[in-house]
């Protein structure tokens, strides 16, 4: 599933990918997958981009179905 | 049926780790095990080709599925061609080694004069850096094609975005 709430932080802190994937120490080609919803990342790798983009982990990476 | 199998994630990265490792190892030890009979048991050739072809297959089998899933091979961003020259030179350097230890080995008795061996050495030298400077330079430039690729991709989807 695409994560469009990482992209829209990303776009509202005024970075590109490639910007992010060097605030966070990984390739511009990771932060594109994980926003087209191909790759899962590590909960560190999580907890970095939030760092990078302000944000809370939910904030980005919760999904309304989970909740109960 | 419903599967009821657990997949424990963990305990999947565990096992293909260990599975990379075992890998690591065998290939660790078919190179130890040709060098140990080209320099230490001097057989022929014919008696190692096995550990040279499943060696070569490895190394080309990781390259090229390295390049198909788009992992950059020279991370050194713009210091790529710089890379090439540096590595085809040491790769050179290791060739002339390599070979010309087994050849003093077995023909040192031969050179009546020094500078026979020297001008072996140089040949030796320079045909392995020209070898690895075009194999690195074709890999490079594939490399760069796969990355640029990459990025249009990524490019084409950031813009659709806005």
């Amino acid at each position: 599933m695409k994560n469009k709430r990482m992209k829209i932080a990303r776009i509202e802190c005024d970075m590109k990918q490639e910007d992010l994937a060097k605030a966070v120490a990984v390739t511009r080609q990771t932060i594109g997958l994980i926003e087209s919803g191909n790759y899962n990342p590590s909960l560190n790798l999580c907890i970095s981009i939030c760092e990078a983009l302000g944000k809370t982990l939910n904030e980005l990476f919760w999904e309304e179905k989970h909740e109960k | 049926m419903k599967n009821n199998l657990i997949q424990d994630e963990r305990a999947v990265a565990q096992k293909r780790k260990i599975g990379s490792e075992a890998c690591n190892l065998l290939l660790g030890g078919l190179f130890i095990s040709l060098l140990v009979k080209e320099y230490v048991l001097n057989v022929p050739f014919s008696q190692y080709a096995t550990e040279v072809i499943c060696l070569l297959g490895a190394v080309i089998y990781i390259v090229i599925r390295n390049l198909i899933a788009g992992t950059d091979l020279y991370e050194t961003k713009n210091n790529g061609k710089k890379s090439v020259i540096i590595n085809s030179l040491v790769g050179g350097l290791v060739i002339c080694v390599t070979a010309g230890i087994p050849n003093y080995a077995r023909y040192g008795d031969k050179y009546t004069d020094g500078t026979f061996f020297l001008i072996t050495l140089a040949i030796t030298f320079v045909s392995g850096t020209v070898f690895i400077f075009l194999t690195y330079s074709l890999l490079y430039l594939l490399n760069q094609k796969r990355q640029k690729t990459i990025a249009e991709e990524l490019d084409k989807e950031e813009i659709d975005i806005k």
